[in-house]
């Protein structure tokens, strides 16, 4: 469903990517992890179509970006690590918009508004400006406003950032439902513990170069780890490749 | 000339040292108001009125040279700008610092024992801002002084005028700052007020200070002025502060004591008015609004709370299914507060503009048309303030949502012409409300079409240059629309549109003028004006594609 080969990007005379390579199969929670300044973040708005590649080929859904953005923009949905809200619209407002601009269903269009506000608990506040929410309730409205498209890939950066504990429970088994049905995760996040629960495929990246890809037990296969979690491969393969 | 030099010396001043931004916006404000008073303020319309109709009549200005004509008419007018500087600079800066208060307010009138503190906070503001506006205007004043009058009394009486100014300006503060919040109580304010206005007052007044008129006109040309002074008409300040406050300096220069102690009652009377004004107001509407907002949600008396929009009121959802950039838009020119006071501001000075027309009504019909020449170009700058605050900042207003726009089926191309085509309405509507007034006023009751016409074609001006430029110089990283505006891109914005708006504005008082002219400019200014439309419709196609094909 995403496939990067040998992707490279330069923003002014610094090479943030070099030769990135990512597989991810429809159906997949691919966790996508590095330190800070790794290059996540950046690969991850490549994808979306909001910075350009150097060189190198992103293909989504078989297409190849950014020329092909057009005909798979309705299946891609970047969620951004802070929300991209509208302050000064109340929650049912901004849901609203979304569904105008993304051209929804219209006769399904209260229906839907009205279940996303209710499976994100936003009910209550659906008629609040969005300035007035708190950071977890804007990510959760992220999250509706992502899910209400009904998209095919879902580009998440960092998506568990102000959410409490119950809301980033409920975040994830939505994930895990979402590729249940068939559905592509690419996951960048810095929470291990999240990645190694929900992710069947990892890939790390460090100082802008995949470093390691693999499921879980691939990943403690090639760092000779037996029984480590995530956090230790991680830092296995990070300390690895720093050296 | 000195006021430009003075935007620029104090942003390099800026970026050099580091210290706050003085924004464009300031400058511009005081920029506005010097040429504004040409028409407002009871010193400027003196000096026009002498300059173009009395003054060949004074003998020695046959021997004066035309620089040092100019140079002496320009002094003139900066030292009538000081009051409509304070008026408006007073509201946009007071509204804020209430508002900034209203927790207090709020908590004050909901519980009568909390009184004193109301009235402890009101004058809290009063002496602050009194030390402010005596900081920044004794020097004006003193100069104002220096050249109209030579006695002790002047600098007593100083310090008492800027005092009852400020109350005046506060009370005005407050009450407009009462009337915002009633309307939306949910608003958020950030102080408006800054160093960087005070600097830059500071600033300008040096100027007039060191470049003492004196040395310029001399004495002779000072006392001519003053017996021509007398013999004018009655001051045509209109309903403002300035004229009562002119009037009381003004008794002061002529030795006409009892005229200024009329006016100095006047001004008490005016401060203890708008003091009782306020209370009421206070204890009537604004109290009652958010008492039942507060009942209509169930929350304790006493607790500051941000209402909910109700559903069935959440107007617009409805308008979303069709055009939701459209509704987005309108809704942020509701909600943002910072969009509502700052055109308040613009449509208050139009207000004061066309209000003050009115005392040129009976003037015979060659002082007329000058002061409608003179009007056009005050006119055009105030249309490019609300072009620069409101279209050039259009795109860049988007900010980092602009993502979202670019990863839609929506697609930026819908997106800046939804927004064009939205804001050519608006600024249209401003541009022909403004100037069919402004004709009205003048009588020109036949050419309202010349009127659409040229308003049309500003429009154009104004919303192309704002678009195209709004494109090339978008910052998406800046949230706050204001700041696009008072940056560099609105320096350039307000140069390139104030250039391009003359030339429509010539012919414009060529065609109301010159009847045998009339119609070829009219068929002319038409034909440029579609072009101009095209133009700026072709230039902002070819820039919507960089927008579509580059990094954002």
């Amino acid at each position: 469903m995403i496939k990067i080969n040998k992707l490279n990007k330069m923003i002014g005379n610094k090479q943030i990517l070099y030769d990135v390579n990512l597989d991810v199969k429809k159906g997949d929670i691919f966790g996508f992890l590095g330190p800070n300044k790794a290059g996540k973040t950046t690969t991850m708005k490549i994808l979306a179509g909001i910075l350009l590649p150097t060189s190198g080929d992103v293909f989504l859904d078989g297409k190849k970006m950014p020329d092909a953005r057009q005909e798979v923009i309705d299946k891609v949905c970047f969620i951004p690590d802070y929300p991209l809200l509208y302050d000064k619209l109340t929650g049912r407002e901004y849901l609203n918009f979304i569904y105008s601009i993304f051209k929804l269903e219209e006769n399904k269009r209260s229906l839907m508004i009205d279940y996303y506000l209710r499976k994100f608990d936003l009910n209550d506040q659906a008629n609040d400006l969005v300035e007035d929410y708190s950071l977890g309730m804007k990510q959760k409205l992220s999250f509706a406003a992502a899910f209400i498209r009904n998209p095919q890939v879902l580009l998440v950066d960092e998506p568990m950032n102000g959410l409490d504990p119950r809301a980033s429970r409920q975040i994830q088994n939505m994930f895990v439902d979402f590729a249940s049905a068939g559905g592509t995760i690419l996951l960048s996040t810095h929470i291990l513990d999240i990645a190694e629960r929900i992710c069947n495929k990892i890939s790390v990246i460090n100082h802008g170069r995949t470093v390691a890809t693999g499921s879980m037990s691939e990943l403690r296969t090639m760092m000779k780890i037996e029984s480590g979690n995530l956090i230790d491969i991680f830092l296995a393969v990070t300390d690895a490749s720093n050296d | 000339m000195i006021n430009i030099f003075n935007i620029f010396f104090l942003k390099i001043m800026v970026v050099k040292n580091k210290i706050r931004r003085i924004s464009f916006t300031d400058a511009a404000k005081f920029g506005i108001l010097l040429l504004f008073v040409m028409v407002y303020s009871v010193g400027g319309q003196h000096t026009i009125a002498l300059f173009f109709d009395r003054l060949r009549e004074i003998p020695m200005l046959k021997e004066l040279s035309i620089s040092k004509l100019w140079v002496s008419q320009i002094i003139l007018l900066f030292f009538s700008a000081f009051t409509p500087f304070l008026i408006f600079g007073g509201l946009v800066s007071f509204i804020p610092t209430f508002l900034n208060k209203k927790e207090i307010i709020f908590n004050t009138l909901n519980n009568f024992s909390l009184f004193p503190i109301f009235i402890y906070n009101y004058f809290e503001v009063i002496l602050k801002n009194f030390i402010f506006i005596a900081i920044a205007t004794s020097p004006l004043l003193l100069a104002y002084g220096r050249i109209f009058a030579s006695g002790g009394v002047y600098f007593i009486i100083t310090p008492v005028v800027i005092f009852m100014f400020t109350v005046i300006l506060v009370s005005c503060g407050l009450f407009c700052g009462f009337i915002v919040l009633g309307f939306s109580p949910r608003i958020k304010v950030r102080p408006v007020i800054n160093w960087g206005t005070f600097l830059f007052t500071i600033f300008i007044i040096y100027n007039l200070v060191v470049s003492n008129p004196l040395n310029v006109i001399g004495k002779d040309f000072v006392d001519e002025f003053l017996k021509y002074a007398q013999t004018l008409k009655e001051p045509s300040g209109s309903f403002n502060i300035s004229l009562i406050t002119n009037s009381a300096l003004t008794g002061i220069v002529f030795k006409q004591y009892s005229l200024a102690i009329a006016n100095f009652l006047k001004l008490a009377g005016a401060s203890i008015l708008l003091i009782l004004v306020n209370i009421l107001i206070g204890y009537g509407i604004f109290k009652k609004k958010i008492i039942s907002v507060m009942e209509e949600n169930g929350a304790d008396i006493g607790t500051f709370i941000k209402p909910s929009v109700e559903d069935s009121k959440s107007y617009m959802n409805i308008l979303f299914k069709k055009s939701p950039m459209i509704s987005k838009e309108l809704i942020y020119l509701h909600r943002d507060h910072t969009i509502l006071l700052q055109l308040s501001m613009i449509i208050v000075l139009a207000a004061a503009f066309i209000i003050n027309i009115l005392k040129t009504i009976n003037l015979d019909g060659e002082t007329a048309m000058f002061y409608l020449r003179l009007s056009y170009p005050a006119s055009v700058l105030l249309l490019t303030i609300f072009a620069g605050r409101l279209v050039f900042p259009a795109i860049s207003a988007e900010g980092k949502n602009i993502w979202l726009i670019k990863m839609s089926p929506f697609g930026m191309r819908r997106f800046v012409y939804t927004k064009y085509f939205l804001f050519f309405a608006i600024q249209f509507l401003f541009v022909f409300i403004f100037l069919t007034t402004v004709n009205f006023m003048y009588g020109f009751w036949g050419a309202i079409y010349i009127t659409g016409i040229f308003s049309f074609w500003i429009s154009i001006i104004l919303t192309g240059i704002g678009f195209i430029l709004g494109i090339l110089l978008a910052d998406f990283s800046e949230n706050d629309p204001w700041k696009i505006a008072t940056g560099l891109g609105g320096v350039i914005f307000f140069i390139t549109s104030f250039t391009f708006s003359a030339f429509p504005v010539l012919l414009a008082v060529i065609s109301y003028g010159k009847q045998g002219y009339r119609k070829p400019v009219i068929w002319f200014s038409l034909f440029l004006a579609v072009g101009t439309f095209f133009l700026a419709l072709l230039i902002i196609n070819k820039l919507i594609y960089r927008l579509e094909k580059n990094e954002i």
